[in-house]
């Protein structure tokens, strides 16, 4: 494996971590304040409570019709603080119980807890547990009577405090506070146990999560060394597929009939090629063999013109096939895009027909023609180069003295155009193949009657670009007919 | 030399016909596979030229019929060079494999190995007493002297020679020396005989009456 980055699995890990992480933060934080509020919760209860007894001491009652204070209002301290001020001693008043005040006091500073009380004049009638500095008076303005406001103070370097404050109805401000250092440090205990347990979570589900990524990718691991045995020219290398049901799966599936085509491509092409060496290498070994024979000695002129003649046809029949190579070439590639327009096949068939007429009077073969309009949108030049093809095939194997017959027509509105001859015709298992570049029946690949072996491939190639269909049918009689069926939408408007 | 080609492009079959027979071969000509098979069989040639792609019976069909009757060494031409091919054409019995196209001097000079081999000589010169026998050049000294044979002589003194100190059967010298269109006149072989004993001395050519003819040394 690669160290770094640019791997989806190191990817999916860096994520998948970083989520983690954040779900497990935002839980950890979440149950700590909960803690925290509930925590704080019952400190103000306990806080509270405290605030009743000193109201009781003070001789304030908790409230009219004994009515306990609601839960506290939160507020912030300043609020109620606005602005420290000179402040009096207490007077002390006579008419309070000082004896449970002092031993009330004395138990809560042994536990850092504290209180003053504010005479509505702003005097403090009564302080304990808190700082050398008198706080003044808070702001009651926004205070309602016995409704407890409660806060909590952090200084810095110090254990928070909590405070709980309130007015009672004749317009004295009651506060007691109490030191939340073990809250603090129980909290904070709490914290570090989270962060522990989250941070061992967090490892558990990084190396869980790294796992489950790793043998998810594991097919795709595959996938890469199929596909680089491929490419190293392993073609028939196929990735094994074992869980078909999955996506991977299925896209090795997807894969490998890719891989196939691909094969498959490629072989037709290999053989396509070594055929397309063949065909040329035997012209050259004509003119290579009869120029060498010729220079062996010396001829006479008529020799050297036999050479020559020999070395000229030889030459034809590359040039032949150069040229039949390159349109292949150039229609596998689609660089030669089809001109349709609106024809009839009867008329293109009538003029390969004339073009035809001499070579079948020369071989004593009668040419008949059964023509009706055969409208269509076709590429004329094309459906031509088809149509003299069939002829010329069709020349080529009816015996002298026999009929060639085209015909065109319309059937279920789909224009076709055929060619019959009276040949040997085509054994069922050579039809399959026949279209197959350089493909020739065993016995016609006499070099005398047969061409290379292109033309119907040719012919078939210009089908496809159409949509078109040749079909191969037994005549009546012996011979065979090609048909030429364009598709039904190509079908002219005409018609 | 008598030399059987098979091939389907007649142009070529013309041209190597041609060719050999300048070497001084006799050569007899097929165009498709049974008709070669057919030949091949029926003749007892010093060698087959055979190409592999031919109509009615392909080259390797022919080879291997051909191998159940006869050992005659087969040269085998084609335009396919694949290796699987010719390791097929090897195993079935051939050879030696040319792929075209190839130079006419090769394809001579192979043939001319093909028939050394067969006749179990491994050099191209033969020694019978003063007489030496270059086959590369197709000459002939005595003493040292060159000897100036027609094509036939040269052919038949060859034949005796790779097959020195054996008698050869008339039957089999006009078997190797004139091909199939010719008439064989039963005293052709006896002119072209006497001929060479005329230029080598009467004692070159041993006959044995009612066998053959034997170069002895």
């Amino acid at each position: 494996m690669r160290l770094f980055p640019r791997s989806i699995r190191w990817r999916l890990h860096l994520w998948h971590g970083l989520l983690l992480a954040v779900v497990l933060c935002g839980f950890g934080w979440t149950v700590h304040r909960l803690e925290w509020t509930n925590e704080l919760r019952r400190v103000d209860a306990e806080l509270q409570q405290r605030m009743n007894t000193l109201l009781g001491l003070l001789g304030r009652p908790p409230g009219p019709q004994g009515r306990p204070p609601g839960p506290p209002r939160a507020e912030t301290l300043e609020d109620f603080f606005p602005l420290p001020e000179d402040a009096r001693p207490p007077p002390p008043r006579q008419d309070r119980n000082f004896d449970a005040l002092s031993r009330w006091v004395k138990a809560g500073r042994q536990q850092r807890r504290w209180f003053i009380a504010w005479s509505r004049e702003g005097g403090i009638l009564v302080a304990e547990g808190v700082d050398k500095n008198p706080r003044s008076k808070p702001d009651t303005t926004r205070m309602e009577p016995l409704t407890p406001y409660g806060f909590t103070v952090r200084a810095a370097g110090e254990a928070p405090v909590r405070e709980l404050m309130a007015l009672t109805p004749p317009g004295d401000v009651v506060l007691v506070g109490r030191c939340l250092l073990t809250e603090a440090a129980a909290s904070r205990r709490s914290a570090l146990r989270f962060a522990g347990l989250g941070g061992l979570v967090w490892l558990l589900g990084v190396a869980g999560g790294g796992w489950l990524t790793t043998r998810a990718l594991r097919p795709i691991q595959t996938v890469t060394d199929t596909a680089a045995a491929i490419s190293a020219g392993h073609l028939d290398s196929r990735i094994n597929v074992e869980e078909t049901d999955t996506e991977l799966g299925r896209m090795a599936g997807v894969l490998n009939d890719t891989f196939s085509r691909l094969r498959q491509a490629f072989d037709q092409q290999a053989r396509f090629t070594a055929d397309a060496a063949h065909e040329l290498r035997t012209p050259v070994t004509v003119m290579l063999s009869q120029i060498q024979l010729a220079l062996n000695r010396e001829r006479s002129p008529q020799e050297y013109r036999g050479t020559l003649d020999t070395c000229q046809r030889a030459a034809e029949r590359m040039s032949g096939l150069i040229e039949s190579l390159l349109e292949l070439a150039q229609m596998d590639a689609g660089a030669d895009p089809l001109e349709v327009t609106e024809s009839d096949l009867a008329t293109v068939a009538a003029d390969c027909a004339a073009m035809m007429e001499s070579l079948a009077a020369e071989r004593g073969l009668v040419l008949e023609k059964q023509l009706s309009c055969a409208p269509c949108r076709v590429d004329e030049k094309r459906a031509a180069q088809v149509i003299t093809n069939f002829l010329s095939n069709a020349l080529r194997h009816t015996p002298s003295g026999g009929v060639v017959t085209v015909r065109a027509g319309v059937t279920d509105g789909r224009a076709w155009v055929s060619v019959a001859d009276q040949g040997p015709g085509i054994p069922m298992e050579h039809r399959a193949r026949l279209f197959d570049r350089f493909y020739r029946v065993e016995n016609s690949r006499n070099r005398g009657s047969g061409g290379a072996g292109l033309g119907l491939a040719i012919c078939k190639a210009i089908a496809d670009a159409h949509g078109a269909v040749i079909s191969i049918e037994d005549a009546e009689g012996g011979g065979s007919v090609f048909t030429f069926t364009m598709p039904s939408d190509c079908a002219s408007a005409a018609s | 030399m008598r030399i059987l080609i098979v091939e389907d492009e007649p142009d070529l079959l013309r041209t190597l016909a041609q060719a050999l027979r300048e070497e001084g071969h006799a050569v007899d000509e097929a165009e498709d596979g049974e008709e070669g098979l057919f030949k091949a069989v029926e003749t007892d040639y010093d060698a087959v030229v055979l190409d592999l792609m031919l109509p009615v019976m392909d080259g390797f069909e022919v080879l291997r019929r051909l191998r159940e009757k006869r050992a005659t060494p087969v040269l085998v031409l084609t335009a396919r060079g694949r290796v699987s091919d010719r390791v097929r054409g090897l195993d079935l019995g051939a050879d030696d494999y040319l792929p075209k196209p190839f130079d006419l001097r090769e394809l001579c000079a192979r043939l001319r190995a093909l028939c050394r081999r067969s006749a179990g000589e491994t050099r191209s010169e033969i020694v019978l007493g003063q007489v030496r026998l270059d086959m590369r050049s197709r000459t002939l000294t005595r003493d040292g002297e060159p000897v100036t044979l027609t094509a036939r002589e040269y052919a038949l003194v060859e034949h005796l020679g790779l097959h020195h100190g054996k008698v050869v059967t008339r039957t089999e010298l006009y078997e190797h020396l004139f091909d199939e269109n010719e008439s064989s006149l039963s005293n052709l072989l006896d002119v072209h005989v006497s001929n060479i004993r005329k230029k080598l001395g009467h004692d070159f050519i041993t006959t044995r009456r009612g066998h053959g003819y034997c170069i002895e040394a």
